[in-house]
């Protein structure tokens, strides 16, 4: 089943042009790596994915589960089946962890969730990720260290269950063993209904979960596709070469 | 209901209530402040030679002497953080210094006016009336050193000086006060700072038994900024009142007030900071920030850092902190040799150092650190 | 939908609930010497409560209407009428009292009150307290808790040693028209070491057209005693200018804690103009809890008098700013003393043209040596038709003292907005759970209705900005 079909898409932040021409289509039951220098476009392609308002979509479309991404609001999304593990997830002051992620879900799933069945679930997942339970009375994110606030989002994806989780830099701030424990967690919510895309520039996450795709973005663009391979020549040789392919490119045409 | 003895939220003056003022030979009359006692001595009237003395770094710079205010200049009526009355009469009529300092220059490194006024037994009074302006693009230095070398004098100080900062210019203003522990210093600036132009201010304020300053920025268009930075001593028998104004008109623009002074003796302070934000201002910046070291328990430290505003995507903040100095670095100093006071100078002038150098000048921060050792 | 801008007023329904002026005695307009004696005849004083009322009345007419923070100018005290009083005499039975009156407490909620976890009410409706109970427990444990007008006639030593002590006629106007015809409010007495359990509640009303409401608590907490004590106030929409001009004095003795909590939630008619201060001895603790919604216009500054070695005091507050209101509200510590310690955190929101103005301040004198305090001001603007100001004093008056104070304003973060959103919730609901989450360190020291009740109200006034 296709989840996700992104088409030529481009868009503009504070009149800069930053994706150029994005495709991409991801199908139900697939693990999809990006990959690509610092400045290329990886988190802007998640947060327009996701709807910020300070990215302007100047072209292309977007079909997620049948339905027009682009047209929804961010909630709506949300509630479509779409999540997004920020790179810099913000500090709510007075909202506690708990009552976040029980009113998400409820919102989510359209219906209240249970408290003992909720209690459950959400410890369940805490000690999954290794997260001490005195997190739910902890206000979100306020005075979390770069490492708690990833896990936190891990948390709430394994809660939410959504159709398509988008990973923005999870890995980054985490330790060795957070890393390990995080996308364990990754892999393990990955199933044949939902599809993942992690975007990162460190491959070494390639360690703990298996991709079906990576793709490379430079500038803008998807420059080049392939499998588990792929990466290993980024390990090698780095992205200059797909920069180089790309000036090329831009030479000939 | 708040008690008479609070600010009030007037905007005509600093506070500084005219409730009642004294008859005086000079005609002008004494005003009576709410958290100081101006003396009687004040505004004398008598025509005087100043010395000055005057040197220029760099190119492009125009000095003429400032012989009339010209309105079309600046506007004075806009600037509501003042001395007040009778000290803007007092200053515009007495004049008895004053330049036009003008910049077109667009060197790499700004061109620098050094204006040292020294004052003294013989020349013991100072009414300046200043004009910067930095045309668009330019940049301009000016410092300005108010020294004596007499002590115990009550030499007196009062000066506004105007400072016109035009698109995407760097002007930064230094003035250094060390005019002896018996002297009366009155200082306004006010100041106009246009599209991406770019203003430092940087006041320190050593010397003298009144210290009354007030300073205020008007960040006119878009992206422009403004700095103040501020460092003072108050010694036995000294009084200081700090007026320190930032005005966001335009958008996205950014603002920062830092003062850090050090009180001894009985002296007494009162710091005012006003941070406003008029409707418009959106997406602006403006912080301040006051750090007080109290030294001995006779002491009084007034804070009065006000928040203003009528835009709400801004973001407006102030932290002051007041208290004595900090027990672990005192402990850690002793603990290498130094004794108790060499350890107190020490970590004084180790805060002071962070705005000192921003000056850029060596020779100038040795010597001011040599002044405050002196105090100290 | 189309009910979006009413909702203000919806809120207000259910507390607009006038009775037909059906009142015994209604005082002349105009205050006049007469006028105060015919009061205090009615109330059966003792001479020397009749005495501070005239001296009062005298100092009020001799004194200006401040002309500093709010515009007080349309406010024309003199046509207020000064003192009614209802149909009936004092009760101790719920049952006993007139159907009428009944109706109109039950309307807003007070019968709940009367459950267990409650120790008493005392309810005032126009001037004079109509309701009371006690529970046996309190009465056993030796606490007093009843209306000031009973209070000066049976507790009379208590309540002529403490009365007008710290709020005197010579503070300001308002103090001195408060001393001349203040009328009603709680007595509480809480002996030495008692510990009272449960939260005393109070709740006041004002109803007829242009009555101005001059209640007096007073409240003493003995030796190593404790109490909480909740006072919340609800009020009809009027026309005509109505003025609430109370005071509150608090005496905290000695190891004594006393929390206060209030939520002031006035009609948008009402200029609050409340005085509320507190004399804390040695050891001795106050906590004021405070929300800040309704009335016009209200300046409000509970004050801290840390006199005794030792004293702490904690403040925390919310203010809600909206369309047509001006509050001008903060608080003031005194640190008279040595070792003493307070802890302030204020927070404000404003919206629609609404203007909050925190006024603090914060004074050490002299002899206070090591007094530590920290003020934090957090003020919320929700849009850019609002006002926020802020205007602390800080008075240090000797060294050794360690003292931080800051403040912020700003807006809700579209990144936290955003945020929100992507986990599935309505712009609308997250800029609530933001705001609620804004005001969440005082409503976790509100007891559970006084927190629902803001956390609703909160959400009525945002339904205000959105759509």
């Amino acid at each position: 089943m296709q989840i996700i079909k992104i088409e030529n898409l481009k868009s503009q932040v504070e009149g800069q042009d930053i994706l150029k021409g994005i495709d991409l289509t991801i199908n139900s039951g697939e693990i999809h790596v990006i990959m690509g220098p610092n400045g290329a476009g990886k988190s802007t392609l998640a947060n327009v994915l996701m709807g910020h308002p300070a990215h302007e979509v100047t072209d292309g479309s977007v079909s997620f589960l049948g339905k027009d991404l682009l047209d929804m609001k961010v909630d709506e999304r949300a509630k479509s089946g779409l999540f997004l593990s920020f790179q810099y997830p913000q500090e709510v002051p007075g909202v506690t962890v708990e009552n976040f992620i029980r009113t998400a879900k409820k919102e989510v799933s359209g219906i209240m969730p249970m408290m003992t069945h909720f209690n459950k679930e959400i410890k369940g997942r805490l000690s999954e990720l290794s997260m001490d339970e005195k997190y739910l009375d902890r206000y979100l994110n306020v005075g979390f260290s770069g490492g708690e606030k990833k896990k936190n989002e891990i948390l709430q994806m394994a809660v939410l269950n959504p159709k398509l989780a988008i990973l923005d830099e999870t890995d980054s701030g985490l330790d060795i063993d957070a890393i390990r424990v995080v996308y364990e967690t990754v892999q393990k919510l990955s199933s044949e209904n939902n599809a993942i895309l992690v975007i990162t520039h460190y491959n070494k996450i390639l360690n703990y979960i298996k991709p079906d795709f990576v793709h490379v973005l430079v500038d803008g663009k998807i420059v080049k596709s392939g499998d588990l391979s792929l990466a290993e020549e980024i390990e090698r040789s780095g992205y200059e070469v797909f920069k180089a392919e790309k000036t090329s490119e831009a030479v000939r045409a | 209901m708040i008690n008479e003895n609070t600010a009030s939220n007037n905007e005509n003056s600093l506070g500084r209530d005219d409730a009642s003022s004294h008859e005086k030979a000079s005609s002008y009359a004494i005003p009576t402040w709410k958290r100081l006692t101006l003396p009687e001595t004040l505004f004398p009237v008598r025509s005087g030679e100043v010395v000055e003395a005057l040197s220029v770094e760099g190119n492009a710079i125009e000095v003429t002497p400032f012989e009339a205010f010209h309105e079309e200049w600046f506007s004075d009526a806009k600037y509501t953080k003042t001395l007040g009355e009778p000290f803007t009469s007092y200053i515009s009529n007495e004049k008895n210094h004053g330049y036009v300092i003008r910049s077109t220059s667009r060197a790499f490194d700004a061109p620098v006016v050094k204006l040292n006024y020294k004052l003294s037994t013989e020349k013991p009074l100072l009414v300046e009336n200043q004009l910067f302006i930095a045309e668009e693009g330019s940049k301009l230095t000016v410092v300005i050193d108010y020294t004596s070398d007499e002590n115990g004098v009550e030499l007196q100080h009062y000066g506004t000086t105007r400072v016109i900062a035009k698109r995407g210019s760097t002007v930064r203003v230094v003035k250094i006060q060390r005019l002896g522990a018996k002297a009366f210093n009155f200082d306004q600036n006010f100041s106009e700072v246009f599209e991406g132009a770019k203003l430092e201010l940087i006041d320190i304020q050593l010397g003298g038994q009144i210290k009354a300053v007030a300073y205020e920025s008007h960040l006119a268009e878009r992206h422009a900024f403004a700095d103040l930075q501020s460092l003072y001593f108050g010694d036995q028998g000294e009084a200081l009142d700090l007026s320190y104004t930032m005005k966001h008109f335009g958008p996205k623009t950014e603002s920062l007030i830092l003062s850090k002074g050090a009180l001894g003796g009985d002296s007494k302070k009162v710091f005012r900071g006003n941070l406003f934000f008029e409707k418009g201002a959106t997406q602006s910046v403006g912080r301040e920030k006051e750090y007080v070291v109290l030294l001995d328990e006779k002491v009084k430290s007034d804070s009065i850092p006000a928040l203003m505003c009528s835009e709400d995507d801004v973001i407006g903040e102030h932290a002051a902190s007041v208290g004595q100095l900090d027990h672990e670095k005192l402990f850690y100093l002793m603990s290498r040799g130094l004794s108790l006071e060499e350890a107190k100078k020490l970590v004084i002038k180790a805060s002071f150092e962070e705005v000192l150098i921003t000056l850029k000048d060596d020779g100038l921060k040795d010597s001011i650190l040599e002044a405050l050792d002196r105090r100290l | 939908m189309a009910n979006k801008t009413y909702i203000a007023d919806v809120d207000r329904g259910i507390y607009d609930v006038v009775n037909p002026e059906n009142h015994r005695f209604v005082a002349d307009k105009g205050l006049t010497e007469d006028i105060i004696r015919d009061i205090s005849k009615e109330k059966n004083e003792p001479e020397w409560m009749l005495e501070y009322r005239l001296k009062s009345l005298e100092i009020y007419k001799s004194k200006p209407i401040p002309t500093w923070g709010a515009d007080l100018s349309d406010l024309d005290v003199e046509n207020i009428v000064h003192y009614v009083r209802p149909n009936t005499d004092m009760k101790t039975s719920w049952d006993d009292v007139p159907s009428e009156i009944k109706e109109t407490f039950e309307r807003l909620g007070i019968p709940e009150a009367e459950r267990k976890s409650l120790a008493g009410v005392g309810a005032q409706y126009d001037s004079e307290v109509v309701y009371h109970s006690m529970q046996e427990e309190l009465i056993a444990q030796g606490v007093v808790y009843t209306d000031m007008d009973t209070a000066v006639k049976e507790y009379e030593d208590i309540v002529k040693k403490y009365f007008m002590t710290i709020i005197t006629n010579r503070d300001h106007k308002f103090s001195a028209l408060h001393g001349a015809v203040w009328s009603g409010g709680s007595f509480v007495y809480v002996p030495e070491g008692v510990h009272v359990g449960l939260p005393l509640q109070s709740y006041f009303r004002l109803n007829a057209k242009g009555a101005g409401q001059f209640e007096h608590t007073l409240i003493v907490v003995e030796k190593n005693a404790s109490l909480h004590f909740i006072e919340g106030c609800s009020a009809p929409k009027y026309s005509v200018q109505n003025l609430h001009a109370g005071a509150v004095e608090l005496f905290v003795k000695e190891g004594a804690k006393l929390r206060y909590s209030t939520i002031e939630n006035w009609s948008r008619n009402m200029y609050n103009l409340n005085t509320k201060r507190s004399v804390v001895d040695k050891n001795g603790k106050i906590e004021w809890v405070s929300g800040s919604f309704g009335s016009r216009v209200s300046m409000l500054y509970p004050m801290s008098i840390l006199r005794g070695e030792g004293a702490t005091s904690e403040f925390t507050g919310i203010t809600f700013a909206a369309k047509g209101q001006y509050l001008d509200t903060g608080t003031k510590v005194v640190h008279a003393a040595p070792n003493t310690s307070s802890i302030v955190n204020s927070k404000s929101i404003s919206k629609d043209g609404g203007h909050a103005f925190y006024r603090g301040l914060l004074r050490v004198t002299p002899n206070a040596v090591n007094v530590k305090s920290t003020v934090n001001c957090e003020s919320l603007m929700l849009d850019s038709d609002s006002k926020s100001d802020t205007l602390p004093i800080i008075e240090i008056g000797n060294d050794k003292v360690d003292i931080g104070h800051e403040a912020k304003i700003g807006r809700i973060s579209d990144e936290t907005i955003f945020y929100l959103m992507s986990r599935g919730i309505d712009e609308a609901e997250a800029k609530a759970m933001i705001v609620r989450g804004f005001v969440e360190p005082i409503t976790k020291e509100l007891p559970l209705e006084y927190a629902v009740e803001l956390n609703n109200l909160i959400t009525l006034e945002l339904e205000g900005t959105i759509g």
